[in-house]
C-alpha cells in the first residue's frame, strides 16, 4: 500500500483552477519527483498536502489515515516534514536550535517541565541535543552547530534544512527545489544525501526539481504537472521520452520537431 | 560521509563544554549580583548615612527610586517575552499590570466590594491569583489577536491597554472609580508588618521578585517552549511546518508575559496602600517599551539594564541635576548699582534666567532628548551598540545641527 | 547534574538568606537605639519624634509635593514661588522662627514618562518626609488622588500635612452626599490621630455655592458633565445633592474621559434636553475647553459652569471664543475685598515672579499658617505642630479670618465667581455658603 495516496485533488482560487483533479501516490521508501514548468501547480500542491491550504475537492490518506481539514503542525505531527523553495530557516537561531525545533513536535516538556527542569525534562533535553548534533553531521553541517543561520554559506542553508525537517522525524520528506542555486559540486553532494535519505533512514521523498540530471539520477518515480493537470507519470525513462512532456517544457514546435528527428532516427 | 561522522561528533562536544563553562560563569555572575542586591540594605544605610548626615533621607530616596525600578524591571522582563521572545508587538502590556493592580486591590483593599466576605484575604494570598488573574486575562485578551502580526496586533493591543484602565475607571461602583480602591491590608511576615514606609522591606521583596522572573526568564527562553517563540518569531509559516502549534505558543506567550505584570502590578499596587486608574495608564505600556527597546529585544540582561538606565534617569539623575542647575542658578549675584538718578539698578543676568529655566522647567525635554539620542545612536539596544557606527552617527548629527544653526 | 546541584542549592541558600534579613530587619526596627527610618507603628514614630525634639534645636525641614513637571506645573509653579516669598517675609529673610532654620524643600511629584502626578512619585515623597527626621510639616498635595495615597503614610508617621489644593471631600468628612465610601475618610489615618488641613473649600461647599448662585440666575434645568476624575466627580455630586436641595432641576448626568476627539455627540444630547445651564465638574486638562467649543457650535446658548479645575488660561486658550461668559468659582474673597496686607503681597509677588494666579494667595496663606504653627508650638516636635494647627482659630492672613475646624477644614464658607471676559478671567460676584 502506498505511503501517501492523493486522490482527486483540487484547489481553485477563485476562478483559477491551481490545482486540477490530480491522482497521486508515492510509495514506501521511494523518492518520487515532481516536475513541470514554472506555475504548473507544483508548491500549491505541496501545500495542499502539507495543510496550508485546504483542497477545494479530494481526499489525501496518508499512511493509512486522511489528512483532510489538519493544521499544518498536525500534518507534521503525523509525519510529513518540508523545507521550502525559498529558504525559510530560523535566521536568528544557532543551526543546533534550528534542528531542536524541528524535533518540537516529538518532544513533550511543557511550560512546567520547562521551569522545574525535572530529571526526566533534562534526560529528553540531552537526547534531542544529542540527536540534533547526529543530524547535523549526516547532512555535512557538524562543527557548525552554534553558527547563526543567517551566517551560514547558501549550500549550508539548504542542507540545515534538511536537517532541521528531519528533526521532525518524518515518514514522509517534501523537499521543494532542495538544489536551486548551487553549484554543481553541492548539487552533485546533495544529490548523494537525498539518496541516503531513503537507504540509510527509510525516508521516503517527495522532490520538487528544476534541475532534470538530479531528478532522472535518483527518482523511482516522475509525475508531470502542466498547468495543474497531471499530464504524465512513470519512469524516469518513460518520462524524459514523453512527447507530451517535452511539449509542456519547451513548446509545441520543439516537441514536433523532436518527434520527427526521433522517427529519422528510427528509420534509420 | 560515513568516515566524516565521527569528526563533528567530537568537534561538537567541545563545542559544548565551552558552552557550559559559559553558563557556570554567567549562574555565578548571576549569584553574586543576586546577594550583592540582597546586602544593599544592610550595606548601603550607613553609606549613604555619610554623604548625608544632615536629613539622612538620601538612603530612603534611592532605595524607593529603586523599588519603583524594579516594578519596571519585573514589567521589562516580562514584556521581553512577548517581544522579544514571541516577537508580538504588545503595546497594551499596562492593561495586565492594571489587572494585576486591581486583583490585589479587589482581595486586600478595605473598600473593596469583597471586604467582609470570604473572598477577602491577605497579601501573600493576593500575590498568587493576581498573578493567575493576569494570566488569564492574557489568553482571553490574546485569543482575538491569534490572525494578527505586526502593525495590526499593535493597534489593537494598543486598544487593549487603553480599555482595561478605562473600564477601570468606570465601573464606578465596585472601583471607587479615578480615586481607586484605597487602604489596602498590607503584608505582614513573621509579626513584620510592611508598611508603605518600610523601603528596605519592599526592595527585598521586590528583588526577590525580580530574581525569580529572571530565573524564570532564563529557564524558558532555552526549553522547548522557548525555542517554540523564538521559531515563531523568526517565521510563522516555517514554525507550524515544524509542528509547532501556532494558537497554543501564542497563547502561551500572553498569558505568561501578562502574569509578570500581574505581579509587577499586584505589588506596586500593595506597596503603595492603593489601585487607582492612573498607575496603569498607556504611558506604563510605552515606558516598558521603550526599555525593551533601549536594552535590546529578547535580550534579558539589556533589557533589565534599560530598564534600570530609564527609570533611575527619570526619577534619579534628571531631578538631581535639574536641582544643581538650579541651585546654582539662585546662588548667582545680581549686580546692583544706583544710577546717577538715585534709581536702584539690576543688570540683567541672562545666565541666570538660562540656567532658572533649565533647573525648573527642562525636565521633560531632557528626558525626551536622551530618549531620542539613545535611539538614534544604538539602534540595536545598549548591547548591540556599534560605538564606531555610533560616533559616526553622533558626528553626523552635530554636522547637521550645525548647519541648520547656521 | 552537578549543575542542578549548584542551582537548587544557590536558590535554598538564597530563601534562607532573605528570611534572616528579614528577620533582622524586623528586630532592627524595634530596637530604640537604632535609627532607622522604616517607622512601623505610631509608637516608634511618637517615640522618634520625642528623641529629635530633645536633641539640637537646629533646622526643621518643610516639604512641600506638586506636580512640578506637566500639566499642572503653572499652578504648582505658583503655589511654590508663594510659599518661598511668604518665608522670606514670615523669617525677615534669615529663615530663623526664634533658635528654628527653616528649610524649605519642593519636591516633584509628577514623573516626565508620566507627564503627570505619579501614585508611585507621591508615596517616594511621603517617604522621604518621613525618614528625615527633622520633618515637620508636608504640605501638599495638589490632586486628592495622590493625597489618597501620601495623607495615610504621613499619618503613620505623624507629621503634619497642610494642602493647598485637595477639595475631596471624602478626605476629611463622611458624606453620602459627595459618594464617600463608608471606610472613608477614617481609612487614611490609620493612627487614628488627624493630623491632615487644607485651605481649599471642599467639593460640596463649592457645589453649594455654585448651585446658589445658578438660583441667583435664574436659572432652573441643569445639565451635569463630569470629567470622570476623582476631583470633578466630587464636585459634580456635591454640586448635585446641593442642586437638589435648592430645588434645581437635574435633567442629565454625563461624563466625559479627557480624551475624547470631539464631544459632537454630547453636545448633540445636550441640545435635545435644552437645559437652561450646563455644570461642568472637571479641570481644563481634561478638554473642558473642547467641550465648551463643540458646546457652542451646537448653538446651545446655555451658561457653562464649573469649579477652580477651569479658572485657568489653558481653559481660555482651548476654549476660544466659545470660552467667554463662561463661569468658574474659587474659595475665597474678591480680590477688591482684600485686605491691603494680600494687595502688598501679590503686588510684590508680581514685582518678582510675575503674573499671579488664582492659586498664589494660597501658596502664601499655606507657608504662613505653617509657620505660624511651627512658632507656637515652639520646639521641632511633629505632634505639637499638628496641635498648633488644629489650634488655629481666627488666623488673621491674606485670605481674611479664618480657623481650622475639627475636622482640618478651613472656616471659610465665601467663594468669588469669575466669567471669561475679552478672553480673560474677571471676578464677577462673591457667594456666600452655610457650612
Amino acid at each position: 500500500m502506498a505511503l501517501l495516496d492523493a486522490k482527486g485533488i483540487s484547489k481553485n482560487f477563485g476562478g483559477v483552477v491551481a490545482v486540477d483533479k490530480v491522482d497521486f501516490q508515492i510509495p514506501e521508501r521511494s523518492i518520487v519527483s515532481l516536475i513541470g514548468p514554472n506555475g504548473a501547480g507544483k508548491t500549491t500542491f505541496f501545500n495542499l498536502i502539507t495543510g496550508i491550504y485546504e483542497p477545494t475537492t479530494g481526499v489525501v490518506i496518508f499512511d493509512g489515515k486522511p489528512l483532510g481539514g489538519l493544521k499544518p503542525h498536525e500534518v507534521t505531527q503525523r509525519g510529513i516534514a518540508r523545507t521550502f523553495q525559498n529558504i525559510r530557516l530560523f535566521s536568528n537561531m544557532t543551526a543546533l536550535e534550528n534542528v531542536l525545533v524541528g524535533e518540537h513536535c516529538r518532544l513533550n516538556a511543557g511550560l512546567l517541565g520547562a521551569i522545574l527542569r525535572s530529571r526526566k525534562v533534562k534526560a529528553e533535553e540531552v537526547a534531542a541535543k544529542n540527536k540534533a548534533m547526529e543530524l547535523l553531521a549526516f547532512v555535512g553541517l557538524g562543527g557548525k552547530e552554534e553558527e547563526y543561520a543567517k551566517n551560514l554559506p547558501y549550500g549550508d542553508q539548504r542542507r540545515l534544512e534538511i536537517a532541521r525537517a528531519l528533526g521532525t522525524n518524518p515518514k514522509l520528506l517534501f523537499l521543494d527545489e532542495p538544489t536551486a542555486g548551487m553549484n554543481p559540486n553541492e548539487t552533485a553532494r546533495l544529490t548523494r544525501l537525498i539518496d541516503q535519505l531513503r537507504t540509510e533512514r527509510s525516508v521516503s521523498v517527495l522532490l520538487i526539481e528544476h534541475d532534470m540530471k538530479v531528478v532522472m539520477e535518483i527518482s523511482d518515480r516522475v509525475t508531470v504537472l502542466s498547468f495543474g493537470k497531471k499530464i504524465a507519470e512513470g519512469l524516469p525513462e518513460e518520462i524524459k521520452a514523453n512527447n507530451e512532456v517535452i511539449e509542456a517544457y519547451l513548446g509545441k514546435a520543439y516537441a514536433k520537431s523532436h518527434s520527427e528527428e526521433k522517427e529519422k532516427n528510427s528509420d534509420r | 560521509m560515513s568516515v566524516n561522522a565521527p569528526l563533528p561528533q567530537t568537534s561538537g562536544r567541545r563545542t559544548r563544554i565551552t558552552r557550559i563553562t559559559r553558563e557556570r560563569n554567567k549562574l555565578i555572575a548571576f549569584a553574586v549580583l543576586f546577594v550583592v542586591a540582597m546586602l544593599y540594605p544592610l550595606v548601603g544605610r550607613p553609606i549613604f548615612a555619610l554623604f548625608d548626615p544632615n536629613n539622612k533621607t538620601l538612603f530612603g530616596d534611592i532605595t524607593a527610586s529603586l523599588n519603583t525600578t524594579l516594578i519596571f524591571t519585573l514589567l521589562a522582563v516580562g514584556l521581553n517575552i512577548v517581544v522579544g521572545y514571541a516577537g508580538l508587538l504588545d503595546l497594551g502590556y499596562a492593561a495586565f499590570f492594571a489587572i494585576g493592580g486591581y486583583t490585589m486591590g479587589f482581595l486586600t483593599s478595605q473598600q473593596s466590594p469583597l471586604y467582609d466576605t470570604p473572598f477577602h484575604t491577605n497579601f501573600w494570598v493576593a500575590l498568587p491569583i493576581s498573578f493567575l488573574m493576569a494570566a488569564l486575562f492574557g489568553v482571553l485578551l490574546g485569543a482575538p489577536t491569534l490572525g494578527l502580526k505586526g502593525d495590526y496586533l499593535a493597534i489593537v493591543t494598543l486598544g487593549f491597554g487603553e480599555i482595561v484602565p478605562i473600564t477601570f475607571n468606570t465601573l464606578n461602583k465596585i472601583t471607587k472609580g479615578d480615586s481607586g480602591l484605597a487602604g489596602l491590608i498590607q503584608p505582614n511576615l513573621f509579626g513584620f508588618q510592611f508598611t508603605a514606609s518600610t523601603v528596605e522591606a519592599w526592595y527585598w521583596l521586590a528583588i526577590l521578585v525580580v530574581a525569580l522572573s529572571i530565573f524564570l526568564a532564563r529557564r524558558l527562553i532555552d526549553s522547548r517552549v522557548g525555542r517554540a517563540w523564538m521559531a515563531m518569531r523568526e517565521d510563522e509559516i516555517a514554525a507550524s511546518a515544524m509542528g509547532i502549534n501556532l494558537v497554543r505558543t501564542k497563547l502561551l506567550a500572553f498569558g505568561l508575559g501578562a502574569s509578570f505584570a500581574g505581579f509587577a502590578g499586584a505589588i506596586a499596587a500593595n506597596s503603595q496602600g492603593s489601585a487607582n486608574p492612573s498607575q496603569f495608564r498607556y504611558d506604563v505600556s510605552i515606558f516598558v517599551l521603550s526599555m525593551v527597546i533601549f536594552g535590546g529585544i529578547g535580550n534579558l540582561w539589556g533589557v533589565i539594564a534599560g530598564s534600570f538606565i530609564l527609570s533611575l534617569t527619570d526619577r534619579l539623575l534628571i531631578p538631581f541635576f535639574t536641582g544643581l542647575v538650579k541651585n546654582y542658578a539662585e546662588g548667582i549675584e545680581l549686580t546692583t548699582q544706583i544710577d546717577a538718578n538715585g534709581v536702584r539698578v539690576t543688570e540683567p543676568n541672562i545666565w541666570k534666567d538660562i540656567l532658572t529655566n533649565v533647573g525648573s522647567d527642562s525636565r521633560l525635554f531632557i528626558f525626551g532628548l536622551i530618549l531620542v539620542t539613545m535611539m538614534l545612536l544604538c539602534p540595536e539596544g545598549l548591547f548591540g551598540i556599534n560605538w564606531k557606527k555610533s560616533v559616526k552617527q553622533l558626528l553626523k548629527l552635530i554636522r547637521i545641527l550645525g548647519e541648520l544653526v547656521r | 547534574m552537578k549543575k542542578q546541584f549548584n542551582l537548587w542549592s544557590l536558590l535554598v541558600t538564597s530563601l534562607i538568606f532573605t528570611s534572616m534579613l528579614l528577620v533582622a530587619c524586623d528586630s532592627a526596627t524595634n530596637t530604640p537605639a537604632a535609627t532607622t527610618a522604616a517607622t512601623t507603628a505610631a509608637a516608634s514614630a511618637a517615640a522618634k519624634t520625642t528623641a529629635a525634639s530633645g536633641t539640637t534645636p537646629g533646622t526643621v525641614r518643610i516639604y512641600s509635593s506638586l506636580p512640578l513637571t506637566g500639566s499642572s506645573r503653572q499652578q504648582s509653579l505658583t503655589l511654590v514661588n508663594a510659599m518661598q516669598l511668604a518665608l522670606d517675609d514670615f523669617t525677615g529673610g534669615t529663615k530663623k522662627i526664634g533658635s528654628l532654620t527653616v528649610d524649605f524643600v519642593s519636591l516633584d511629584d509628577a514623573t516626565a514618562a508620566k507627564g503627570q502626578w505619579d501614585a508611585d512619585q507621591e508615596k517616594a515623597n511621603a517617604n522621604k518626609a518621613v525618614n528625615d527626621p527633622q520633618t515637620l510639616a508636608y504640605i501638599g498635595t495638589f490632586n486628592s488622588g495622590a493625597a489618597k495615597v501620601s495623607l495615610p503614610i504621613l499619618n503613620q508617621a505623624g507629621i503634619a500635612m497642610i494642602s493647598p489644593a485637595n477639595t475631596n471631600t471624602c478626605l476629611t468628612i463622611f458624606d453620602a452626599g459627595s459618594g464617600c465610601d463608608k471606610t472613608e475618610p477614617d481609612v487614611y489615618y490609620p493612627n487614628k490621630v488627624r493630623n491632615y488641613f487644607r485651605l481649599a473649600a471642599r467639593d460640596d461647599l463649592q457645589g453649594q455655592a455654585l448651585a446658589k448662585f445658578i438660583t441667583t440666575l435664574n436659572l432652573k434645568k441643569v445639565y451635569v458633565i463630569d470629567d470622570s476624575q476623582t476631583y470633578g466627580k466630587g464636585l459634580a455630586d456635591g454640586f448635585s445633592t446641593a442642586a437638589k436641595a435648592l430645588g434645581l432641576d437635574l435633567i442629565a448626568r454625563d461624563s466625559i474621559g479627557g480624551k475624547e476627539s470631539d464631544y459632537k455627540s454630547l453636545a448633540a444630547s445636550i441640545k435635545a434636553k435644552s437645559p437652561d445651564a450646563i455644570f461642568f465638574g472637571g479641570i481644563s486638562q481634561q478638554q473642558a475647553g473642547k467641550l465648551v467649543a463643540d458646546i457652542r457650535a451646537a448653538g446651545i446658548k446655555a451658561p457653562f459652569l464649573g469649579g477652580e479645575g477651569i479658572l485657568d488660561d489653558a481653559f481660555i486658550k482651548d476654549a476660544g471664543i466659545a470660552g467667554e461668559g463662561a463661569y468658574a468659582t474659587i474659595a475665597g474673597a474678591l480680590e477688591k475685598d482684600l485686605g491691603p496686607k494680600a494687595q502688598d503681597v501679590l503686588k510684590r509677588y508680581r514685582d518678582k515672579y510675575g503674573a499671579t494666579e488664582a492659586y498664589t494667595i494660597f501658596g502664601y496663606e499655606i507657608m504662613s499658617v505653617t509657620l505660624t504653627a511651627i512658632k507656637n508650638a515652639g520646639t521641632a516636635d511633629k505632634a505639637a505642630v499638628i496641635k498648633a494647627l488644629s489650634n488655629v482659630k481666627d488666623f488673621d492672613g491674606v485670605l481674611g479670618k479664618w480657623s481650622f475646624d475639627a475636622n482640618g477644614d478651613i472656616s471659610l464658607s465665601t467663594f468669588v465667581v469669575n466669567q471669561v471676559k475679552d478672553g480673560k478671567w474677571a471676578e464677577l460676584v462673591g457667594v456666600n455658603v452655610q457650612k
